[in-house]
């Protein structure tokens, strides 16, 4: 914004929809919001640069006063940036431009648990966590447990296309849900079908899932539930290498079991991180499975499961290392497991179908290996995540001592995922699987789409012409 | 500062980069803004330093806006202590003269006048329990109870007849300085401190019983830090001392109660002090059926909305982290909200007192085993 008047007449505005308690301006808050888990901003921080901060943030409570915030910023052509628990790692609610943060954690109830339908429905800014110990008491499961299970939201899930441990057998977010009501960026508020399920044309929903506040502000959403499982089995194996790990994973899905969870760690990373964070020393690739539903049919899929594994020389080792890791799942995420500053690190994840996924892990562990020697960077990848068709590598990379100055580590940063990124799109994948895009991948999507990227950008520019929603990310050009 | 430069520098790293605990942050639950959460703070404490962020009214708010329980440290896998950085940084802030106001006036009336509150030995004796001076056992009973639960501290001395062990109190009993320290007037907790033990050791005691979960805190080493020398006595909080008497067969139980109820674990007493069993063995040797424990318990329970002093600058979040965990009892299906500590008491009748949960009792647990035994 240009002017502190215009400032404050649009802060005063956004008091008159939203009440004077739920908008701020301080400088304190406005920094807290000036981030999230990226880690460009926070190198930029942490070798003390200011980021942008946003130049207000209001806290609406229901649909309506969202869209009036949506006609109030259309009328003075400031971003919106919706926001949930801000636990993303794509940059996907840093205020590049500035603007309002639409912080949407006062919208945080559940509006109904529909027990014959198995669904709930509920406002976007409750707490993944919350919700998940909400629909539990009712003997039900989102069944949705990602590392960010903790501090992210429903409309945070849905938002990015988020993904959790048992996605293999419950879906991606993506797949749970079921309907959604949304707020487009000129204020109207649309409800997209009952079901997802239909022959009345496109879908609708999926053009909103995904979209991560660039299209319209995400204010109540009906998500699938499931029953809780009478058991969950886990059990762990050592693979001599990650090939036959991968082959395990394809035979269990392809022969169409329903494991809930396949996490196949490659040697560096059973190494590093299964060793550091669950304490267990081996060499080789690791894998837990898990199997859960009813008792009987949980022991049937362990019994094939196991099957598959030992034709493949797959050493069991037993269900306790299995049940360590689903207890101390998010362990990984705390400091001082977590990958953070100083070291430099990335998710580069692709996904991809079977016959091309061993090819992309190589490749990849090759140009970050051989291509950044000179920094002392290292690969890493487990595969978390799997389809009856193909697998996500979820794989990293690590430079301990980056550059401390500023503008030449994201030089460096932006070489690596540069060179990652092409090395996935050259072998046939998909750039990201459930971290979204944000401001980190934007500048790649074009490329990954190709021609088809003129239709995306075409439904940026129809439903938001004036380009007020989250601006500068998925890759859309800037209309503001 | 409780955290030495190192520590402070790694948990502002661990903070700062991490949500991890968003869930587990009452205070962030209420609020619901990224700036009052464990990291929100994190980052701007880091902000602060590097010379960022301006130390303003703002980040004053925000730093007092906090509930000290523990639980963030206790939620964490690496066991940061984001609680200690939030009381140092508050410090900073006090020695600067940029506390919120209300947070100095506070600090200050309880500088001017550390023996608030009723008189201990008055109350007693109006109840007809009996002190003696100069005995060796001292019952400290702390602010809360002299001055809002006047009942529990006479069922306290009340369980000392029972188990025929005479106690003195303090004919002038200062404040602890928990209020103090927590709100980072450092200077003033120090003093107090000095006053304290002076007092204490002055009484002729032997051993000490706290009645107070937040002062016995404070005795068993805050008190130490701030430069009160206890010379070495015995500190022991009273649900404890009582567990003890009931297994030695010192206090019997004539006639279990029948209550529905469930019990609240302060914070200093379950994550400080990890004495979960005390409580549980006297509920479990007065009641005539098991208690119910709620969504979150033990070392994991979630704060009566008490903590680190938030209802001096933020009443209204203190009365609403109350009222959820009200709720959580009421969902335990209990009729009867027990807990350990008065300042728990006091807090959590308020909030009852306010409309929340109607019909849910809280009673102080020496308040039932004086029921059960006396």
């Amino acid at each position: 914004m240009s002017t502190p008047l215009l400032l404050d007449i649009i802060t005063n505005e956004l008091m008159d929809i939203v009440g004077f308690d739920d908008v701020t301006t301080r400088a304190a808050e406005r920094f807290a919001y000036s981030m999230d888990y990226y880690l460009v901003p926070q190198i930029w921080l942490d070798r003390g640069r200011h980021l942008q901060p946003p130049d207000v943030i209001v806290y609406p409570e229901s649909a309506a006063e969202v869209s009036r915030v949506h006609k109030l910023a259309s009328r003075h052509r400031i971003p919106v940036i919706p926001y949930g628990g801000g636990t993303g790692t794509q940059g996907g609610v840093v205020p590049l431009y500035g603007g309002i943060i639409l912080d949407m954690k006062k919208m945080d109830r559940i509006l109904a648990i529909d027990t014959d339908s198995l669904t709930v429905t509920a406002q976007p800014g409750i707490n993944g966590q919350v919700l998940e110990w909400a629909v539990n008491k009712k003997g039900l499961t989102l069944a949705h447990y990602p590392a960010s299970e903790y501090g992210a939201t429903l409309g945070g899930y849905v938002a990015a296309r988020g993904s959790g441990t048992l996605s293999t057998k419950y879906g991606k977010a993506e797949d749970m849900v079921l309907r959604m009501e949304v707020v487009l960026a000129d204020g109207e508020i649309i409800r997209t079908l009952p079901v997802p399920s239909h022959a009345c044309g496109p879908g609708l929903l999926p053009v909103f899932v995904g979209s991560e506040g660039t299209l319209g502000t995400i204010t109540e959403v009906t998500m699938r539930l499931d029953p809780m499982p009478e058991v969950r089995r886990f059990n762990a194996y050592l693979f001599e290498d990650v090939r036959q790990g991968l082959e395990a994973g394809r035979r269990m899905m392809t022969r169409r079991l329903h494991p809930c969870t396949i996490r196949l760690y490659d040697a560096s990373s059973s190494e590093r991180i299964v060793k550091r964070v669950l304490g267990l020393e081996m060499k080789g690739a690791y894998m837990v499975v898990g199997s859960d539903g009813d008792a009987e049919s949980v022991a049937l899929e362990m019994k094939q499961i196991h099957r598959i594994c030992t034709e493949l020389n797959g050493k069991d080792l037993g269900s306790e290392p299995g049940e360590h890791w689903w207890k101390h799942r998010y362990d990984f995420y705390f400091p001082p497991h977590s990958l953070m500053l100083p070291e430099m690190f990335g998710t580069i994840e692709t996904t991809a179908t079977y016959d091309k996924i061993f090819g992309i892990f190589q490749a990849k562990k090759r140009v970050i290996e051989e291509g950044f020697k000179d920094w002392g960077a290292s690969y890493m990848a487990h595969f978390s995540h799997w389809f009856p068709w193909g697998v996500m590598v979820y794989d990293r990379f690590l430079i301990t001592k980056p550059p401390q100055d500023p503008q030449e580590a994201l030089q460096l940063h932006t070489e690596i995922w540069g060179k990652a990124a092409r090395t996935s799109l050259d072998h046939g994948g998909v750039l990201n699987d459930h971290h979204g895009i944000g401001f980190k991948l934007g500048w790649l999507m074009p490329e990954q789409y190709g021609r088809a990227w003129a239709v995306m950008q075409g439904f940026k520019d129809q439903l938001d012409p004036l380009g007020i929603m989250n601006p500068g990310k998925l890759g859309f050009a800037r209309r503001l | 500062m409780f955290l030495t430069e190192k520590e402070r520098e790694e948990t502002i790293w661990a903070c700062r980069f991490c949500m991890m605990c968003h869930v587990a942050d009452r205070v962030g639950q209420v609020v619901r803004r990224e700036s009052y959460t464990p990291r929100g703070r994190g980052a701007i404490i880091y902000a602060v330093d590097k010379g960022l962020l301006p130390a303003d009214e703002g980040v004053a708010d925000i730093l007092y806006t906090s509930l000290n329980d523990r639980l963030i440290r206790e939620w964490c896998v690496g066991h940061y202590d984001h609680e200690e950085l939030v009381i140092g940084e508050r410090a900073r802030l006090f020695s600067r003269g940029q506390a919120p106001a209300e947070v100095a006036r506070f600090c200050e009336a309880l500088r001017n006048n550390p023996v608030r509150g009723q008189n201990a030995e008055t109350i007693l004796k109006q109840a007809g329990v009996n002190v003696r001076a100069g005995a060796e056992v001292l019952l400290f009973c702390g602010h809360s109870a002299r001055e809002f639960r006047p009942e529990t501290l006479v069922a306290a001395g009340r369980l000392f007849h029972a188990a025929k062990i005479p106690f003195s109190v303090l004919p002038e009993e200062p404040t602890s300085g928990w209020a103090l320290y927590q709100l980072g007037d450092f200077e003033g907790a120090r003093a107090v401190s000095r006053r304290l033990a002076e007092a204490i050791v002055g009484s002729g005691a032997r051993s000490i019983v706290v009645l107070d979960a937040d002062a016995y805190r404070m005795l068993m080493g805050r008190t130490g830090r701030f430069g009160g020398d206890l010379k070495g006595l015995p500190v022991q909080h009273i649900l404890r001392a009582a567990a003890d008497w009931l297994r030695s067969g010192t206090l019997r139980v004539p006639v279990k109660l029948d209550y529905e109820a469930t019990y609240h674990d302060p914070c200093v007493l379950a994550r400080d002090f990890e004495d979960l069993e005390s409580p549980r063995f006297i509920l479990q040797s007065i009641l005539s059926r098991p208690i119910t424990e709620m969504a979150t318990s033990g070392k994991l329970a979630n704060c009566c909305g008490a903590g680190g002093m938030l209802a001096v600058h933020r009443p209204d979040i203190s009365e609403k982290v109350a009222c959820m965990r009200l709720e959580e009892a009421r969902e335990a299906g209990a009729a009867i909200l027990v807990t350990g500590c008065p300042r728990c008491d006091v807090t959590l009748e308020g909030a009852v007192a306010s409309g929340a949960c109607p019909g849910l009792r809280v009673a102080n647990l020496v308040d039932l085993l004086a029921e059960a035994v006396c």
